[in-house]
């Protein structure tokens, strides 16, 4: 009871410093798995990252402000328009073109973040999440990919999370290189979901490394190898060969399997680990998707060798261009019952207008362990230019 | 089958009858009795449902796409509609499977309407708003008391103003009265005079793979099948 007691007041006040800092925070990133429900079950239709996430192509562009906006799609009636260069969708609302085989994104996400931790005072935050220049230039079958912006720790740094080159062997077989998220399981735009954070694949958690890609119509293949994570030899923490391998399989273009495998070397600070996911994602009309994800994560520490992860993301188009989330988490370690956190969001996510995504997230954590309950809200106004 | 089930219908139930007409229908047992056996000889001489009528009640086409940079999308109708004769060859059937194409659905207005106003251009008259497939012929002829049955089709396709023949697999099925069909066949874009589909980098490839179901039941003529 009192170590239940000791635990509750270390991880409340662990809870307020991560939130003080910046923790929380963090940059989702764009992908967006609910277009599975819109047969999109890849996320190369709209992202230039393989793996997700980041600057959109021309076409994922068109498709934000045609498909996804509630206001924002061109022509009347509904009927679409295909002007693309200089339209709305495109960088700065097209005041540069966007024709050119260089193209921009502005990534801005002011934020208010309102943490509830029983026993400690914490202070509502408003403060800019990111602020984040991203760039792709693509020639042929060459592309370079890069991104700069604010570190997240918010101290005033500047961090390139992504910068890579990929090259496009042929139809089928790309290969990349560079400083990227490996690809593993699902993505949910949510870095701070269980499945991400958990599995150390949040913001800033992306690798150096080699990545082979096969595509096929039905399936997808990608193998990643490197020297480990990126800030960790930034920061001169020792390299530890990591190597990823996911396969999705498209069951149909409303319904995918993929398995998901990553290891990781032993560095200074973290023991050696191997992370093996199944996702299932199943979208059975147009308007309504959900994914799940179960995570098993081997590695050698003191008290368990296995520890696991559960969350589920289901998400309903209620009207065009809103959309409600809910996404039941829970994650337990074998033998350390100060592990199992259960957590519950529900999410609305608000596409008014091209570029505009208005995000509210509230988090309602139970650590079983203490019997700790705090609650989260986030409330974003994510600005995509 | 519906002849049979008229027939069905059409058993007199016994009463009783004056003395000249119960003779009367003896003698015309008897003579029923007698012409039946060769009444039954002539039918199995023919094919087995030589004028066999299938009305469309319902059914739906699926367009699978497979896109350049991986993975694929359907699009989707319910709008199919016909009747299909079985003919004297017993593997061939007159009629047509129609299919209107402006329903098409692919899950978002913006491929929808390309797919409908530039790929396919439904606007340009009937031979490009709708797909009609003739001509049909099975491999192997459906047996008249097998209830699944598989094999291989062929038939004319007429599709955006171009009519080429076109073959695949077929999956017939007898249900209550009246038959599942589920056929499947590819075709070539560019062999339609189909445009490559292309939107900002994204495009499909040139093959796409059809899928057909459609429900069907007896009938002595021709309706106009489901919406």
């Amino acid at each position: 009871m009192i170590r239940a007691r000791a635990f509750r007041r270390n991880l409340g006040t662990g809870l307020a410093a991560a939130a003080l800092a910046g923790g929380w925070g963090a940059a989702p990133a764009s992908a967006e798995p609910i277009f599975l429900s819109k047969q999109y079950p890849r996320c190369t239709a709209c992202h230039y990252s393989p793996s997700g996430g980041g600057l959109l192509t021309q076409y994922g562009r068109s498709l934000s402000r045609e498909e996804i906006s509630t206001f924002g799609r061109s022509g009347a009636a509904g009927v679409a328009s295909t002007d693309a260069p200089g339209s709305e969708e495109s960088f700065l609302f097209g005041a540069l073109g966007s024709d050119g085989p260089l193209q921009l994104g502005l990534d801005i996400r002011p934020s208010h973040l309102d943490l509830n931790v029983p026993g400690r005072s914490i202070a509502d935050r408003n403060f800019l999440m990111n602020l984040d220049l991203q760039a792709a230039w693509q020639r042929e079958r060459w592309t370079a990919y890069g991104s700069v912006g604010r570190g997240p720790t918010g101290g005033g740094e500047f961090v390139s999370y992504e910068h890579w080159i990929a090259y496009q062997v042929s139809d089928a077989v790309s290969v990349r290189g560079g400083r990227f998220l490996p690809a593993y399981g699902v993505r949910f735009a949510d870095h701070t979901s269980f499945t991400r954070e958990g599995l150390n694949l949040a913001q800033d958690d992306q690798v150096y490394g080699v990545e082979v890609g096969v595509s096929t119509d039905r399936s997808l293949l990608q193998m990643s190898v490197g020297p480990g994570r990126a800030e960790s030899l930034v920061a001169g923490n020792g390299a530890a060969f990591t190597a990823s391998g996911r396969f999705q399989h498209d069951l149909n273009p409303r319904t995918v399997v993929a398995g998901s495998v990553l290891y990781r070397g032993e560095t200074d600070i973290g023991p050696r680990s191997t992370d093996t996911g199944v996702s299932f994602g199943y979208a059975p009309v147009d308007w309504l998707t959900t994914w799940t994800h179960a995570d098993l994560r081997f590695q050698r520490l003191a008290v368990s060798d296995r520890s696991y992860i559960v969350a589920n993301q289901t998400s309903v188009e209620a009207l065009r261009g809103v959309w409600l989330r809910v996404s039941p988490q829970v994650r337990w370690t074998d033998n350390d019952p100060r592990g199992e956190v259960r957590r519950m969001v529900y999410g609305l996510d608000f596409y008014p207008r091209t570029h505009w995504h208005v995000n509210f997230s509230y988090y309602r954590d139970h650590h079983r362990f203490g019997d700790l309950h705090t609650q989260t809200l986030l409330a974003q106004l994510h600005l995509y230019l | 089958m519906a002849r049979r089930m008229q027939r069905g219908f059409c058993h007199g139930l016994p009463g009783r009858e004056p003395t000249v007409k119960t003779a009367r229908r003896r003698v015309a047992s008897l003579a029923a009795a007698t012409l039946l056996p060769a009444a039954l000889l002539l039918a199995s001489a023919q094919p087995a449902s030589a004028d066999e009528l299938w009305n469309l009640t319902s059914g739906s086409v699926r367009v699978r796409c497979s896109l350049t940079l991986g993975g694929s999308f359907d699009a989707t109708t319910s709008a199919i509609s016909g009747s299909l004769r079985r003919t004297e060859s017993d593997a061939t059937y007159a009629g047509a499977l129609r299919v209107d194409l402006a329903p098409l659905d692919t899950g978002i207005e913006l491929r929808n309407s390309h797919l409908r106003e530039t790929y396919l251009e439904v606007a340009r008259g009937d031979q490009f708003r709708h797909a009609t497939l003739t001509g049909i012929a099975l491999a192997v002829p459906l047996p008249p008391d097998t209830v699944r049955h598989e094999t291989s089709f062929s038939g004319r396709l007429a599709l955006h103003g171009v009519e080429m023949p076109i073959a695949g697999g077929v999956e017939l099925s007898r249900r209550d009265g009246g038959i599942q069909v589920r056929a499947t066949f590819s075709l070539s874009l560019e062999a339609f005079d189909i445009q490559p589909p292309r939107y900002l980098g994204v495009g499909v490839r040139d093959e796409v793979g059809i899928l057909v179901t459609f429900e069907a039941v007896g009938g002595n003529s021709p309706t106009g099948g489901s919406r």
